[in-house]
């Protein structure tokens, strides 16, 4: 497990973004099956539409909604691109001279990040050569994923003006003479950081994302159990009679809802917390 | 075997109680989950899945809840509230715990010589004591 005495976190909190204190519960534990009913198929007999041998139709356990919750979980990590359950991660990014001189800007690859646990110079060598003071990492924007080093506060209260990584020691010496020789250095920094939600107490919203992820599973696999016969007829002499019915389309039009649904809360949820990508052509 | 736990709600004796998805309460409340030890590759069919287990006398039971954080992970043992039941297990949680959201519980049980390990995943829902 993991150490975070010396870790830095981020301002507020990943949800509602960068808050400090909110009167209004916005954060909840995951989905249960029961909220999975109450919530997304209120209403509905979760009973399949074909018996089973011995004459019995099967009936969705909660055993089962909880699977396919958690099947939802992974499926909405892998949409969404984002990490919901906590997970602490290393990651090596490039020396880039250009983004150092702009206060050592880092985009790391995985959110919402919550906190950085540690940054330092790790060559091929796997020791780490410099391990940067918490103190200089700026958090402001760590739910995104990003980063800066800005050095000043310790500069100051060394009594060094202007020089910011001049208490660094002898290991800083070598960071500082990098950094003025070399344009690109791949793999250079090795930054151990945490993402996903912090202790899995998700947005309503992400839960909303999750459970109808797992409702149209749900919806689907019980929906094959319909696909029968659509329509049948009968005639007797003069007499007929004739009906039909939904069969596999039985929930379609809530599994459509259920998908737009999805979309408009995934479009939402990706430029919170994970990557939107617009590409425009002049 | 796989060993796992189902959770148990309205546990007045060994008779009393019955089945639950989760065990809910909040963060810094003391509380007491009770749960049963299975076996979940047996009774697949039942609902809900598994057989229950029941341990040797005088086995022992440790549970972890599995979080990132090692200032908020809790590793204790469980009691056994009814002698005439041992596959009936309580964890306590006091309101000096951190734990809150969804958690799981690893267990790990001691017979004698043989130790087993199992999970019980998802199976706490702790409410935040904040709205954050």
């Amino acid at each position: 497990m993991a150490d975070y005495t010396n870790s830095r976190f981020g301002m507020g909190s990943a949800w509602p973004d960068h808050a400090i204190e909110t009167p209004r519960q916005q954060v909840e534990p995951l989905i249960t099956p029961a909220l999975l009913r109450t919530r997304h198929l209120l209403g509905l007999p979760l009973i399949s539409g074909v018996a089973m041998p011995g004459g019995k139709r099967y009936e969705y356990t909660n055993e089962n909604l909880a699977d396919f919750i958690e099947s939802a979980v992974s499926q909405a990590e892998m949409d969404l691109r984002i990490d919901i359950a906590p997970v602490q991660r290393q990651e090596k990014l490039p020396f880039d001279l250009s983004q150092f001189q702009h206060f050592g800007y880092f985009q790391l690859s995985h959110r919402p990040v919550t906190s950085v646990d540690q940054l330092a110079v790790n060559p091929t060598s796997g020791d780490n050569l410099y391990v940067v003071p918490k103190e200089w990492i700026e958090s402001a924007y760590l739910q995104r994923g990003q980063i800066a080093l800005l050095p000043f506060a310790i500069a100051v209260s060394g009594g060094t003006m202007g020089t910011g990584f001049s208490s660094a020691g002898n290991a800083g010496a070598a960071f500082l003479a990098v950094s003025a020789n070399w344009q690109y250095i791949p793999a250079w920094w090795k930054i151990t950081y945490t993402s996903g939600f912090v202790d899995m107490m998700l947005p309503r919203v992400l839960n909303e994302y999750i459970g109808t992820l797992a409702a149209m599973e749900t919806l689907s696999n019980l929906a094959s159990t319909f696909a029968r016969t659509t329509s049948s007829s009968m005639g007797v002499d003069g007499l007929s009679q004739s009906q039909s019915g939904p069969a596999g389309q039985i929930y379609l039009n809530r599994l459509q809802d259920l998908q737009v649904k999805l979309d408009k809360l995934g479009n939402k949820l990706k430029g919170t917390f994970g990557y939107r990508i617009s590409v425009g052509v002049l | 075997m796989v060993l796992t736990a189902l959770p148990l709600n309205s546990v007045g004796s060994v008779n009393v109680w019955q089945f639950d998805d989760v065990i809910e309460f909040t963060e810094g409340d003391p509380a007491g989950v009770y749960f049963m030890l299975v076996d979940s590759t047996l009774d697949r069919s039942r609902v809900p899945a598994g057989r229950r287990y029941v341990p040797a006398t005088a086995a022992t039971l440790t549970c972890a809840i599995e979080t990132l954080d090692d200032t908020k992970k809790i590793s204790r043992a469980a009691s056994n509230p009814f002698p005439d039941d041992r596959s009936i297990w309580k964890l306590d949680f006091y309101s000096t715990d951190h734990v809150r959201g969804t958690a799981g519980i690893r267990l790990t049980l001691t017979e004698g010589a043989v130790i087993r390990t199992g999970y019980a995943k998802n199976i706490l829902r702790i409410q935040s004591k904040t709205c954050l």
